[in-house]
């Protein structure tokens, strides 16, 4: 018995050994984890995804003339290359955000490599250098500006111009909204900017001109394309979610309207995304779950867009690339006012736009 | 520096990994948690984990992990400042001191038992989640692969499902509490020895409000009993009877509340249970749309098909949302139904409704009182025995049979005429004038009952008896007398009493239907009531002729009568139908086509109405 004990230290104190030289030999390499085109790529290991097994999405996700890919970029920190980083220790990170104007350019939050690089297909991207590498989010304005997000290092919103310059910033912390860690998107409407709190709420910061909003209105939910329908949705139990609307005018105390009820055939994780188009199709973004069943506590990964039209039928489903790496994203799922969906996943190679029309 | 505190974390973990089977303290979730809550704004410090209950000297953080310098400067190209202190951690580091594992260790001592790969891959004092979704307040998602790793302290999820959780995250963000996007790269694990409930701090909160009848005024005191509600993650319930409360105790946190009802517009409300607290989250229905019952008092109103009230006993509602008595029409297309006595429908002309609600063709006589009606083809009525109808008249059959003149015996009508040179005897037979011997015994007037021979003609101050005797005219009546003659065409008395030819044996009728058969002269002779009086006289072969004379009481009066020959007038048939009227007025002879067109009616009759 005495024997057995010694051995087994033995043999823990010997991995551990094995495990310090492995530690060391990382640190002796002395590159930093943000992962550039010239640097050794750490070996991410995706986790196995079984067949879908939602009939509905395979049958979408099989119809490739519905998808078309914008723009895949290597990781990197060369022009054109997206930075990823994936530190021990410490929250991997890849693009947070991206946004699609309506000319087809996309805006793609590099905040790893602090910058934003603009891809336009048959042009050579371009970049805007940021002086802040925690912003988390992006939105367009109508001033040849652009908003970004930091909700954790400086908690502000920073207006950028074309250089990089930080041509107005303002807190969020303030009026409606007391913990900037729970704001959880920022979208720009024609009387301001608004950022959203606990995916319930939406809290205008800013005037149109990047000031701060002094009078910091809230309302309930996120506006749709046309502006006059507030739309929430919310996880109803394990394998549901609902989505409410209700109108700009009712006052934020009044219940809303329950448009649908959509059910999943796999567990549902949490939602990803809540948008609207010029036709006033809902679009609900959802990650859904599927456990293994080997006791290893791991989860296969869906990810679906369910398009709902006006009347809160469900038109159809779109399965997308489910993103199975540890990078941190804030917005991954975004929709133009035609209703293509654009999603930017991600790979050991790098990063896709791709556009799926519903 | 860096391998050196590589080298003591390693160190470290030998010595917790030969202590490993020790079970950790008990904690609560609440306990855990508020390790988070001490540690967030804490900056990142690879390798260590310490800090503070007071928010201060939280340090500072430059590079990217896990190169990154920990207060090596204030700044991200400045010296240490060392007034920022020098406390901080890692992912790991803080869920270390936040799990208290392997055993308790002082928020400010430095200690760094495990990393993300110990987490990832052993289960020493913590286990992992069956299923990735069942992850509580207190425990923690952790990824690691490749050398690459990260864990963070989740505490709740919000109203989409994303992680709330603590976490340090790297240099420049350092410890915060955030929400999270957590992929499959990650799975949860659960610190051993968790003392479910036993803190003192609640973790669940009651939610109650009513559901009621939303009007956008603020007005909540129509309410919805029976309405059904649900709660996210909770359940659902009925709104109770009277009140229409409805009550949830769930975890802290925000839940989607959501109400329905038939007839209305399901509606959802989120808001915020608190530990330890009852909160109100009431949510107003509105109906599906507004019914508009205006002027209705039952049926389903025409906006929103909603009852508007229902009707009692035997009434129904109509279409115009009234209750009303319902006709039974059922095979019926006229008259008061049996239930309601409304009309069941209206005849047409020339129809009736009989009593099982029928349109009857309604027979048009018009003083007929025989054959069938020309609307209906109905009868008029029957003639008696002996009688046959004649133009909607019942008149008297002849009975000829051996007779081949004079009158018949039943009717009076002629039975034929005789030719020229013969007299019809009284059994209707034609017999030579010459031959037939009078037999006028006893008698100077009148006729024989022989040969219907003239016995004699009284003078015009004496009128011929029964018997045949000539005797003063009754003085309450007259004579009316005279001859009937053949007339090419019509002509007055003078003309008739100038024409050469007079017709024997012709009968002469009066407008009280008594009739006298003329001699074999032409003569005839009756006694009448003083008045005007109309004379036919027809005869074989001839077509009828009438006309006007009056009598005077006691005294005699001549009145000649004409019959015309069929051959004159059979080239003339609006003529001959009607025979010649001469004398006194005459009535206008009915055109053909109205004859016609009264035979057709019975075809054109109109349908019934339904």
């Amino acid at each position: 018995m005495k024997r057995i004990a010694t051995a087994a230290s033995a043999i823990v104190i010997a991995a551990i050994i094995v495990a310090g030289l492995l530690l060391f030999a990382r640190d002796d390499r002395g590159a930093g984890s943000v992962q550039a085109a010239t640097a050794s790529r750490p070996q991410l290991a995706l986790q196995p995804v079984r067949p879908v097994v939602d009939q509905a999405a395979a049958a979408a996700a099989s119809d490739q003339r519905k998808v078309r890919e914008i723009f895949k970029a290597a990781w990197g920190n060369q022009l054109g290359e997206l930075g990823r980083d994936l530190p021990n220790e410490g929250s991997p990170q890849a693009p947070m955000s991206f946004a699609v104007d309506a000319s087809g350019q996309a805006y793609v939050l590099d905040q790893v490599n602090s910058r934003l690089q603009i891809f336009k297909p048959g042009r050579a991207p371009r970049a805007i250098p940021l002086a802040n590498d925690g912003y988390q989010d992006i939105a367009l304005t109508a001033r040849d500006e652009v908003a970004l997000l930091d909700r954790l290092v400086t908690k502000s919103v920073d207006f950028v111009d074309e250089q990089g310059r930080v041509r107005s910033s303002v807190p969020l912390t303030g009026k409606g909204i007391d913990e900037p860690g729970a704001v959880t998107g920022m979208f720009v409407q024609d009387d301001g900017v608004w950022v959203e709190v606990e995916h319930t709420r939406l809290v205008r910061v800013a005037t149109p001109d990047g000031k701060p909003d002094p009078e910091r209105p809230t309302v309930i939910g996120r506006f749709s394309y046309d502006g006059t329908l507030l739309l929430t949705a919310a996880k109803d139990g394990d394998s549901a979610a609902v989505v409410i609307t209700r109108p700009v005018t009712a006052p934020a105390t009044e219940a809303g309207t329950l448009l649908a009820r959509v059910p999943f055939a796999q567990r549902l994780s949490h939602l990803l995304a809540l948008d609207s188009d010029l036709n006033g199709r809902v679009f609900l973004g959802v990650y859904l779950i599927q456990p293994k069943d080997d006791g290893s506590g791991e989860v296969i990964a869906f990810e679906q867009v369910v398009v709902l039209g006006r009347d809160g039928k469900e038109l159809s489903r779109i399965a997308l690339p489910p993103h199975t790496g540890p990078e941190e994203t804030f917005r991954r799922i975004s929709v133009d006012s035609d209703g293509t969906v654009y999603q930017l996943g991600f790979d050991e190679s790098g990063a896709t736009l791709r556009g799926f029309t519903p | 520096m860096k391998k050196i505190a590589t080298t003591m974390l390693v160190l470290t973990a030998l010595l917790v990994t030969t202590t490993a089977t020790a079970t950790p303290a008990a904690m609560t979730r609440d306990q855990i948690i508020q390790y988070g809550i001490w540690n967030k704004g804490y900056s990142y410090w690879w390798g260590h984990s310490r800090w503070r209950d007071d928010a201060s000297q939280r340090g500072s953080c430059s590079g990217s992990c896990p190169d990154c310098s920990h207060c090596a400067s204030s700044s991200r190209n400045g010296s240490c400042n060392s007034s920022l202190g020098q406390y901080g951690a890692d992912c790991s580091g803080m869920v270390d001191k936040a799990w208290q594992v392997p055993s308790p260790t002082a928020l400010t001592t430095d200690s760094h038992p495990y990393s993300t790969s110990n987490f990832r891959y052993e289960t020493t004092h913590w286990s992992r989640l069956g299923s990735w979704g069942d992850a509580k307040k207190g425990d923690a998602f952790v990824y690691n692969s490749s050398g690459h790793g990260h864990i963070v302290l989740y505490e709740k999820g919000d109203p989409w499902g994303t992680p709330y959780v603590y976490e340090c995250k790297g240099c420049s963000p350092g410890c915060v509490y955030n929400q999270k996007d957590i992929t499959s790269s990650y799975i949860a694990i659960r610190r051993h020895n968790i003392t479910e409930g036993t803190t003192t701090t609640p973790s669940t909160g009651t939610m109650k409000g009513t559901v009621y009848v939303e009007k956008g005024n603020g007005d909540m005191a129509a309410r919805l009993p029976g309405a059904t509600v649900s709660a996210s993650g909770g359940g659902s319930t009925a709104a109770r009877a009277g009140d229409a409360v409805w009550s949830f105790t769930l975890s802290a946190g925000n839940h989607t509340f959501t109400a329905s009802m038939t007839g209305y517009q399901t509606a959802a409300r989120t808001c915020a249970v608190v530990a330890g607290t009852e909160d109100w989250c009431s949510i107003g229905l509105t109906p599906s749309c507004t019914p508009n019952c205006s002027g209705r008092v039952c049926g389903n109103d025409p906006v929103c098909g909603t009852s508007c009230g229902t009707c009692s006993g035997s009434n129904t509602c109509n279409s115009s949302g009234q209750c009303a008595c319902v006709p039974d029409c059922s095979g019926r297309s006229c008259g008061p139904d049996p239930v309601c006595g409304v009309s069941c429908g209206t005849c047409g002309d020339n129809e009736q409704c009989d009593a099982t609600g029928q349109c009857e063709c309604q027979p048009q006589c018009n003083g007929a009182v025989c054959g069938l009606d020309p609307v209906c083809g109905k009868s008029c009525g029957e003639c008696a025995a002996g009688s046959a109808c004649n133009g909607g008249q019942c008149a008297c059959v002849p009975q000829c049979a051996s007779r081949s003149c004079g009158l018949d015996p039943v009717c009076g009508l002629p039975c034929g005429a005789c030719s020229d040179g013969l007299l019809c005897d009284s059994k209707g037979q034609c017999v030579d004038a010459a031959s037939c011997t009078a037999q006028c015994e006893g008698r100077t007037c009148g006729l024989d009952a022989a040969c219907g021979k003239s016995c004699g003609i009284c003078s015009a101050e004496q009128s011929c008896s029964a018997s045949g005797q000539c005797q003063a005219i009754d003085p309450t009546r007259g004579k009316l007398y005279g001859y009937v003659v053949e007339l090419a065409e019509p002509g007055d008395q003078t003309a008739m009493k100038a024409a050469t030819k007079r017709i024997s044996q012709a009968r002469v009728a009066l407008d009280d239907d008594t009739s006298v058969v003329a001699d074999e002269n032409g003569y005839f002779e009756l006694q009448v009531a003083p008045r005007s009086w109309t004379l036919t006289a027809s005869a074989a072969g001839y077509s009828d002729g009438e006309v006007t004379c009056e009598t005077t009481a006691g005294a005699a009066t001549e009145c000649y009568v004409a019959v015309f020959l069929l051959a004159a007038t059979s080239s003339e048939p609006d003529q001959t139908s009607v025979g010649w009227h001469s004398g006194c007025a005459t009535s206008a002879p009915a055109p053909l086509p109205l004859l016609l067109g009264l035979m057709l009616l019975p075809l054109l009759r109109r349908r019934r109405l339904r």
